[in-house]
């Protein structure tokens, strides 16, 4: 066990530093610190562009496909220095950390060949389909459904249904579908994972306004929308086990991202304290020194979760880190208003909140996206401790 | 960068897991700490005799193993699962810290070779007046470290006549709600033992390595009793029937058992980390030490809470171990400076001003 990065990984977290401190105090200089998913989407469109051609877009991808073939120091560094230099939240996330991962792990040589180039190049963004107005918690209720039928330019899936909390789907190019395609089957069995254009007739995409004010996630009709028959990762019918192994892929890298991202709010509440003087309440001192501690929890339990990726099995991190995040940052958002006071509580005319307030505001969504903190106790206490099952009801 | 045990390590678990079932059984855990010297003669041969776990802090030259932190933290972990009483944090880690960070060369000669193979047992006792409060493992130490908290840690050490004898000082044995740990209150009797081991900064550094270290050991020691809570409390609600089903199978209960797994698992990474980066860069040592012992300690409370709840009526009774746990955790938030004032240290380091004790 060895924490230090030698000399070498030491001249690439340089080389890094320096590349981004150029972009992002020259030509992205309007960007730099921008954490609202949604701001200015067509800057951060030509960053994601910016970082691929440069080859940092996906540095843990193979070379062939655009990426550096980055071991896991590489990618701690990258992700450490991309959050020191306030880099903007990235547009392309669902394509780089959950389509991609997916299509080399599941996909085939022509759908490697088709998609993730680009992915990596920033070209194309992802969005993912996989909650409906039926189907939450339940995620295996999904009742959106796809058939083939002859079309144009041959055979093709055509989808009718709905998905919901489809974040930055206003944003994408294609979607990761969980569909039904075997006619009256139920549960797990006889779904499939598509891969299908958002820019068609057949897609209806409407934006909900949330907490915030802002408009993350939308509502996504699908009616009559078409993918080619090429385009299902996997067997038709073998869709969960699909989608399981990409929402495995959230415990993955793109965890080291967003804690670097939980740092520079804490740092920014730490600021907040000195600035109005919070930080002489003692009270206040030890809930922001507790919140540093659940910040260096979660950074060495992804290291070990990363470390031991490899060995096939879930280690207990792997089973817990979703709820740790959610809930230490649920919390995180309401020391953030402790802090701030009154002044927090202050919107802008269009009510746009602050940084922290939103964040605030946005933590309560934490706990509920990616498998509820409900819903991972479950998994938790059944898979992880071999507790006995929840009964389920007659579908 | 490597986040994971190497094979040394992983060996290094594996015996002290085997050891510890083995030594850690209720009753032997139960006879030890009711004993006069408050624990097993035959674990503390074991773990001084073929473990050489006496030596492993202790460099090699003094006949010690010279392992590291992240050791330390394997070794302490297995035995706190059992919670095992022994002299080992006193003397192997407290105690070898203290004396092996002293520059003088003979001192560290005559004693370490000794404290290696478990021949002398240290005990560190923190000075405030002419009275030492809750010093570790006292009664039965051959050698006692009285560091003067008024005077900059200036460190005297004292030679017992026999365990827990000293001229000129008193020893009064305590009885403490954890009898897993035993301690006393010493009071100095006509002035201070002019042996004078060091002083100054050399003194404060050393005692202050020798506290953090201390901290990553009881640390460790909580996650490992942390995670036997939850073994034991997860396989009584399998078995255990009520409304016709295994109480495991209700959610008010299976609940609980995962947030007990997260805690743990988040001190667990805690602790492994701290101990990892407090021998690779020694600047953040006591701000590592600090995080290891109030997460870890945190975690435990939390733990030896609910498994006393969960197992009802029998989780409040003698017979049954879960006592020992919780007295366990509440133990560990005061020992080796409380929560409380960690919290405060490490908010402290954070920059956040003005700084305890500091005018605004």
């Amino acid at each position: 066990m060895r924490l230090a990065f030698t000399a070498e990984q030491e001249k690439f977290r340089s080389e890094v530093a320096a590349w981004l401190d150029g972009q992002l105090s020259g030509p992205y200089r309007d960007i730099r610190g921008i954490t609202s998913l949604t701001a200015a989407p067509e800057r951060r469109r030509a960053w994601e562009k910016t970082l691929g051609e440069a080859g940092w877009s996906a540095i843990g991808w193979p070379e062939k496909y655009g990426g550096r073939n980055a071991d896991l120091a590489q990618q701690v560094i990258f992700a450490e220095e991309y959050a020191r230099a306030g880099a903007p939240g990235r547009l392309g996330h669902m394509g780089v950390e959950l389509a991609g991962p997916t299509i080399l792990a599941f996909g085939s040589d022509e759908q490697k060949a088709r998609f993730l180039p680009g992915i990596s190049a920033g070209e194309e963004m992802w969005c993912q389909g996989y909650s409906e107005p039926g189907a939450g918690s339940d995620l295996s209720n999904v009742r959106t459904k796809a058939a083939l039928q002859d079309g144009a330019n041959g055979k093709e899936w055509v989808i009718e249904g709905q998905k919901i909390w489809t974040s930055l789907a206003q944003f994408a190019e294609w979607c990761f579908l969980v569909c039904r395609t075997t006619p009256g089957s139920k549960g797990r069995e006889g779904l499939s994972y598509l891969l299908v254009p958002m820019r068609q007739d057949g897609v209806d995409i409407r934006p909900i306004r949330q907490i915030t004010g802002e408009a993350d996630f939308n509502e996504v009709f699908f009616d009559g929308a078409v993918t080619a028959a090429g385009n299902i990762v996997g067997e038709a019918g073998n869709g969960w086990q699909v989608a399981m192994g990409t929402l495995s892929f959230e415990r993955g890298v793109s965890t080291l991202a967003q804690q670097m991202q939980f740092r520079n709010e804490l740092n920014a509440i730490i600021r907040a304290a000195n600035e109005n003087g919070s930080s002489a309440d003692p009270v206040i001192r030890r809930r922001i020194a507790k919140s540093w501690r659940g910040l260096q929890a979660m950074r060495a339990s992804a290291l070990r979760m990363l470390s031991g990726a490899d060995s096939g099995q879930l280690s207990g991190p792997q089973f817990t880190y979703k709820i740790y995040w959610a809930s230490w940052h649920r919390e995180l958002g309401e020391l953030a208003m402790d802090v701030l006071g009154q002044a927090g509580e202050v919107a802008s005319d269009d009510y746009l909140p602050g940084d922290l307030p939103r964040m605030f505001l946005f933590s309560r969504a934490d706990t509920i996206y990616a498998g509820t903190n409900q819903i991972q106790r479950n998994v938790i206490a059944e898979r992880a401790l071999g507790l006995p099952k929840e009964p389920r009801g007659a579908q | 960068m490597q986040f994971e045990f190497t094979e040394e390590q992983k060996l290094i678990q594996q015996m002290l897991n085997e050891f510890a079932s083995e030594h850690g059984t209720s009753e032997r855990v139960r006879r030890a700490m009711t004993s006069s010297p408050g624990y097993d003669l035959s674990t503390w041969r074991a773990m001084s005799g073929e473990l050489g776990l006496t030596g492993l802090l202790i460099d090699g030259a003094c006949g010690g193993q010279n392992l590291g932190l992240v050791e330390l933290a394997l070794i302490f972990e297995a035995l706190g699962r059992r919670l095992i009483p022994s002299p080992l944090l006193s003397s192997a880690v407290i105690g070898a810290t203290v004396i092996g960070l002293w520059p003088d060369d003979r001192v560290k000669k005559e004693w370490l070779p000794k404290v290696a193979t478990g021949e002398c047992q240290v005990a560190v006792a923190a000075l405030d007046g002419d009275e030492a409060r809750f010093v570790l493992s006292a009664e039965s130490a051959d050698l006692l470290l009285l560091v003067d908290r008024s005077r900059n840690h200036s460190t005297h050490a004292v030679v017992a006549d026999g365990p827990g004898q000293f001229a000129n000082l008193e020893v009064s044995r305590l009885t403490m709600m954890d009898q897993t740990r035993p301690m006393s209150h010493i009071k100095v009797k006509g002035g201070l033992p002019d042996t004078m081991l060091a002083e100054g900064d050399e003194a404060s550094t050393a005692y202050g390595t020798a506290m953090d270290f201390g901290r990553i050991a009881i640390a460790a020691e909580a996650i490992g009793a942390a995670r036997e809570c939850l073994d034991r409390t997860v396989e009584y609600a399998k078995e255990r029937i009520q409304f016709g089903r295994p109480i495991g199978s209700f959610q008010a209960v299976k609940h609980q058992l995962a947030d007990m797994m997260v805690v743990i698992e988040a001190a667990t990474s805690a602790v492994y980390f701290a101990a990892c980066s407090a021998s690779e860069e020694p600047e953040g040592r006591s701000q590592m030490a600090a995080l290891a012992k109030v997460q870890a300690s945190e975690a435990l409370s939390h733990c030896a809470a609910r498994m006393i709840q969960l197992h009802g009526g029998i989780g409040f009774t003698w017979e049954h171990d879960a006592h020992l746990y919780f007295k366990r955790a509440r133990a560990t938030t005061t020992l080796l400076d409380s929560n409380d004032s960690l919290e405060e240290s490490i908010a402290d380091s954070l920059g956040l001003y003005p700084k305890k004790g500091e005018a605004a």
